[in-house]
């Protein structure tokens, strides 16, 4: 085996001089999408969804089945034509251009490798279809191959290969074209979960060195966390929000995003002030505290109206008796579950179930489910939504 | 597509086929090759013994047929060899059939595509349509071939057998490459798009490789009802144009002799031989199309 790959790659490394231009030339450019809406008969499942993927950047359109981001992505790939809006690759209107003229590089979800083809024919169809002469063909497949770590597989048919190897197959297929952008449909969906981090790492780092913009399309809110510079998490046909996975995740704009990415803990309250991104709220309890409000929210936060206050489970502090918090109850502990890393407990409060995870084990032991403890948590680490 | 995909994917695949009954096949004592031959028996009885007096009834060395044969020999053999008639019949047959295989192979193959690609309403009475030969007895195919021909003058031709054979194979051309276009994956034909591929090099590169096999299985069936049609080449045959089927029953009717014995025999020989080539470098279940999965 180390033999084959010895030879595979000192051949690559002979015909590597004429080709290193085209592959590493290439970055990302830009794809702009602006109101675009779709409908299937009576139902309408793109309501006006505008978002840029800027140069260079890995943005994953984030969101259950049926949230529209597989039909925009099929938009922009040209194999779905929109009803309403544009898209724009590097700044030019596509419209009308038919998806093999839109030099995007795709990645299917079952790879979608010609199974009459071996590996290095496969990498270099898009290369084959632009008239690229056979030697160089060959020597940029080859070349691909040893970026996507598979020196030596190049004459193997993709069928001889495990799911992983096809995927990094796929990728290197759609890279060698140089493509305005990658488009990643659910690449990951067919492996299981090990391989699935590991690969998520390979093709972060593959996208920084080749410096292309990503598009990906995911409902794992884990794989989007890992991989993406943003998350625009879609719902019924609409983009909710549209930031860092850190701020998707700490100052969530709406409930389903909250709720979507991980778990959380929805208190009912009603607004009673507002002062520049803090609002106090009431309790179902009559206790009183107060949340952050994020600024696009801000226009809806009126004092006496109805909301929730969201905070994550690892937020939530189980409190000493001599400690406070801005935000406080008591709650019943149900039940606390060890799972190594951290502790999970369910407690009852307000007449709900709660969670609680820490990683501070030690603390967290003592609680004896049936007993009482106070909960609460800061106001920065709350975050007031509307429904 | 692959031998180690995790659990998970490969169920998913034949959840996508709707071939995931059963995990593993389960090992039925009818799997064991005597049984198999046991239930087979009956069948390969009442369609094969009725054939095999022919063989010995050849090699007689007389000029009236008789089973056995009171005396060997190859006389008919020479007989049927030397004879003028029986290789241009033959040859012609051959070459009827292989025009057929060409009309009904190329039609059948783009109607299947083009029927796999269109999604409309009219789609079910297009299919309905080209297997209409399947149903409609062969003497009104024959019949209708006939008259029409006439107009165009093409009775009596290589290319009017070689059409209306045609018409009577594409049915089986055309189930055959579109039950293997039922199982090609699409988006290995967006992947390709995607790449560049326009038509032409979607046929080319997807599609062709896709459904060879099938092209091929298609083929041979279409070689198999035109080779032995006697029903429409009676209606269409003119002194220039007799088929090898239709020379045979002709002979058989005015001529009886161990000459067509022999031929029988020849014919018997040709036909064991071509599908245990066909069937040994394709595989049984590729040929009869009952391959499951990818």
């Amino acid at each position: 085996m180390s033999n084959v790959q010895n030879i595979k790659m000192s051949e690559s490394n002979l015909s590597e001089s004429i080709s290193l231009q085209r592959v590493s030339a290439s970055s990302g450019k830009s794809i702009k999408v602006e109101n675009v809406e779709k409908f299937y008969g009576e139902l309408q499942v793109l309501k006006g969804v505008s978002f840029t993927l800027e140069e260079g950047e890995f943005l994953t359109l984030l969101g259950p089945s049926g949230s529209g981001k597989s039909t925009t992505l099929g938009i922009i790939s040209g194999f779905i034509d929109a009803d309403k809006g544009d898209i724009k690759i590097d700044g030019h209107s596509v419209i009308g251009t038919p998806p093999r003229h839109r030099n995007l590089g795709i990645v299917f979800q079952n790879y979608a490798l010609f199974p009459h083809l071996t590996v290095s024919e496969n990498i270099g169809f898009g290369l084959r279809m632009r008239k690229v002469d056979k030697a160089s063909r060959k020597s940029q497949s080859y070349e691909m191959l040893g970026k996507v770590g598979l020196e030596g597989l190049g004459e193997r048919k993709p069928g001889e290969l495990s799911g992983g190897q096809q995927q990094r197959v796929a990728l290197a297929r759609a890279l060698i074209i140089n493509p305005a952008a990658l488009l990643l449909d659910e690449p990951l969906g067919a492996l299981d979960r090990r391989l699935r981090q590991q690969v998520e790492l390979e093709i972060k780092g593959i996208q920084k060195e080749t410096g292309v913009s990503v598009l990906h399309v995911t409902h794992d809110q884990e794989e989007a966390m890992v991989m993406s510079d943003r998350l625009a998490v879609m719902n019924h046909g609409l983009i909710e929000q549209i930031d860092t996975p850190t701020n998707v995740y700490k100052y969530p704009s709406t409930r389903f995003v909250a709720e979507f990415l991980g778990e959380v803990n929805l208190f009912d309250v009603r607004i009673q002030d507002f002062v520049s991104n803090k609002a106090m709220v009431t309790y179902q309890d009559g206790s009183v505290g107060s949340a952050h409000v994020s600024s696009a929210l801000a226009a809806n936060v009126i004092p006496g109206k109805n909301g929730s206050v969201c905070v994550r489970p690892e937020r939530l502090q189980i409190l000493a008796s001599n400690e406070n918090a801005d935000n406080e109850f008591t709650a019943i502990v149900k039940e606390s579950i060890y799972l190594g890393a951290t502790t999970r407990m369910t407690a009852s409060a307000m007449g709900r179930d709660i969670i609680v995870t820490s990683s501070d084990n030690e603390n967290f032991s003592v609680s004896e489910s049936g007993s009482e403890i106070r909960i609460g948590w800061n106001s920065d680490d709350g975050q007031l939504l509307f429904d | 597509m692959n031998k180690d995909k995790p659990p998970l994917a490969e169920l998913k695949a034949k959840a996508k086929n709707g071939t995931g009954t059963t995990a593993k096949p389960r090992k039925d004592r009818f799997q064991n090759l005597p049984w198999a031959l046991l239930l087979a028996m009956p069948a390969l009885v009442f369609l094969i013994l009725p054939v095999l007096p022919v063989v010995p009834m050849s090699f007689t060395a007389g000029h009236i047929i008789e089973f056995p044969p009171s005396e060997w020999g190859l006389s008919a053999y020479r007989e049927v060899i030397q004879d003028v008639e029986w290789r241009d019949s033959i040859l012609l047959s051959l070459k009827v059939s292989a025009l057929a295989i060409l009309f009904a192979v190329t039609s059948a193959t783009l109607a299947a595509i083009g029927l796999s690609r269109l999604r409309f309403a009219g789609e079910g009475i297009f299919t309905a349509l080209i297997l209409v030969p399947l149903a409609m007895p062969v003497v009104v195919l024959a019949l209708g071939s006939f008259q029409f021909f006439i107009q165009l003058g093409w009775n009596g031709t290589i290319l009017g057998l070689a059409i209306a054979h045609g018409v009577l194979g594409v049915p089986y051309a055309f189930l055959t490459v579109r039950a293997a276009l039922l199982k090609l994956d699409p988006s290995l034909i967006r992947a390709a798009v995607s790449l560049g591929a326009g038509p032409f090099s979607v046929l080319r590169w997807v599609y062709l490789p896709a459904i060879f096999p099938a092209i091929l299985s298609g083929a041979l069936l279409v070689f198999i009802v035109s080779f032995d049609e006697v029903v429409i080449a009676l209606f269409l045959s003119g002194p220039q144009t007799i088929t090898f089927p239709v020379k045979l029953f002709t002979e058989v009717q005015f001529n009886l002799s161990p000459g067509i014995m022999a031929v029988s025999t020849l014919l018997l020989g040709f036909v064991v031989l071509l599908v245990v080539v066909v069937v040994s470098v394709f595989g049984a279940r590729r040929v009869l199309n009952l391959k499951v999965g990818k």
